[in-house]
């Protein structure tokens, strides 16, 4: 059954390609449309007028409290009662924005609340207001906090699409399920479409490492060698050396770097992996903590 | 007043934050020119080239690229200085400068503000420095449980101070610090 399940996937290889780009297509406009969508939710859930935050929080409790399966089948079979008809492709499009802008809405929230105050009023204190202080001093440390979030609600959008088979858009789901209604090898496509999806969602990961390598690439384009971040997976240990009894170091996981600097020290940075020798010689390594 | 009144008279008063308050997503150089660039919307060239001379002056042109994260206590506040000092301020307000700070940074600091206080910059300083106090300030506002208890001038407050309640805190201060002095 295997062998002929196989086959029968090449020989429709065109309708499984279509099927695959569909999807692609689909969480792509999707996912683009739920970030700005999410933005604006986000400056406005953050808003001092209380009433405009506290209706909205509302609204975004109730999306993400709804399955989307139920929201799908609103707008593409409901929105016709109110004289509003689409298209299935647009129903579900519209269905995948609104539903995850919501989402992408509340995880910015979540990683606003967990940054410093002091930076927003330092801003204020500086004169940025409105969307000057938006744009330039709360959205850029949001951004980068909420990147692997972010791809998890691209993964979420990805996987959410198979969903949209319910109103007969023929994405990858529904051109799998035709294909094994038809020649009777459901394992093999149901197999090659999880298969498939799952490579989507290893590229949206790819994506997201990408993104953070290129952030931190940028912060530390400039700084000293021994600065860089190291993602070869050596645990890096920065190690402080000065006058006895010297304080001062740091241990780190693994491609991470944080700072403790003064001049009064001088400071190497060493690979941790001959750790143990360094621990044998401890005149060299004055001032040496590991922790 | 409106937001936007506010934000005008906030761009002549600079601030310096006890917790120094760098904004991480920039570099110490875009700390300091992304006020007067997106705020008061000056010429870059311009705002380039004070940055360079704050920066010459505190002693940090050469981590100009370097993030917030990566400064130690006594850097970041300096970097805070030169970032109020870039919009011009006619005022400087100054929230306990130096009380995050170790005491080996806590003089870098205070030899930068005495700096600004030569220079003739209206500063008002909330510290615990009794020493930098009496040294560089022209007026004490001496306050307790947020309300004002006594104004003087240095020689007058730390001398004869007028009110009981000073007087109780200048005799624990000096008696904690000749305590600390035969330690």
């Amino acid at each position: 059954m295997i062998p002929r399940g196989i086959e029968v996937l090449w020989e429709q290889r065109d309708a499984v390609l279509s099927g695959l780009l569909t999807t692609i297509a689909i969480t792509v406009v999707s996912a683009l449309c739920a970030v700005l969508l999410g933005l604006t939710l986000f400056a406005l859930l953050i808003s001092r007028r209380r009433s405009v935050a506290l209706i909205l929080a509302w609204l975004i409790d109730l999306m993400r409290c709804v399955p989307f399966m139920l929201f799908c089948y609103m707008i593409y079979f409901g929105l016709p009662s109110f004289g509003i008809v689409v298209s299935n492709m647009t129903a579900g499009i519209a269905a995948l924005t609104l539903y995850n802008a919501a989402y992408i809405a509340e995880l910015l929230r979540g990683s606003f609340a967990a940054l410093p105050a002091e930076g927003i009023e330092a801003g204020q204190a500086f004169g940025f207001h409105g969307s000057r202080l938006l744009l330039r001093i709360i959205l850029p440390p949001v951004l980068l906090a909420s990147i692997p979030m972010l791809g998890n609600q691209m993964v979420q959008i990805i996987k959410d699409s198979a969903f949209l088979v319910i109103i007969a858009v023929q994405e990858l789901t529904f051109v799998a399920n035709e294909v094994q209604a038809t020649y009777y090898v459901p394992f093999a496509s149901f197999v090659c479409a999880m298969l498939l999806y799952w490579v989507l969602c290893l590229a949206v990961e790819a994506g997201v490492r990408a993104v953070l390598r290129i952030a931190e690439a940028r912060r530390c384009r400039k700084m000293p060698r021994e600065g860089r971040f190291r993602p070869s997976g050596h645990r890096t240990v920065q190690i402080l050396q000065g006058p006895p009894g010297a304080c001062g170091y740091r241990s780190f996981g693994i491609g991470r770097r944080d700072g403790l600097h003064s001049r009064t020290l001088r400071r190497r940075q060493v690979d941790a992996a001959p750790l143990h020798q360094l621990a044998r010689d401890p005149g060299q390594w004055r001032g040496l903590f590991v922790g | 007043m409106s937001d936007r009144e506010l934000a005008h008279i906030r761009t002549r008063i600079g601030m310096v934050f006890q917790h120094f308050a760098l904004w991480p997503h920039l570099s110490v150089l875009d700390n300091l020119t992304a006020a007067p660039l997106h705020v008061q919307r000056r010429p870059r060239g311009e705002v380039g080239e004070q940055a360079e001379a704050l920066l010459r002056k505190v002693g940090l042109w050469h981590k100009r690229d370097t993030p917030p994260s990566r400064l130690s206590g006594g850097e970041k506040q300096r970097v805070g200085i030169a970032r109020a000092l870039m919009m011009r301020p006619v005022l400087l307000l100054f929230d306990e400068p130096t009380s995050s700070l170790d005491p080996e940074l806590v003089g870098e600091v205070l030899t930068v503000m005495k700096t600004l206080a030569s220079d003739g910059m209206t500063m008002v300083v909330v510290t615990h420095e009794m020493g930098f106090a009496r040294e560089a300030a022209t007026r004490i506002v001496f306050m307790d449980q947020g309300r004002v208890v006594e104004t003087a001038e240095p020689e007058t407050f730390f001398g004869k101070p007028a009110t009981d309640r000073a007087h109780q805190f200048l005799a624990r201060y000096e008696s904690e610090k000749s305590r600390t002095q035969i330690r």
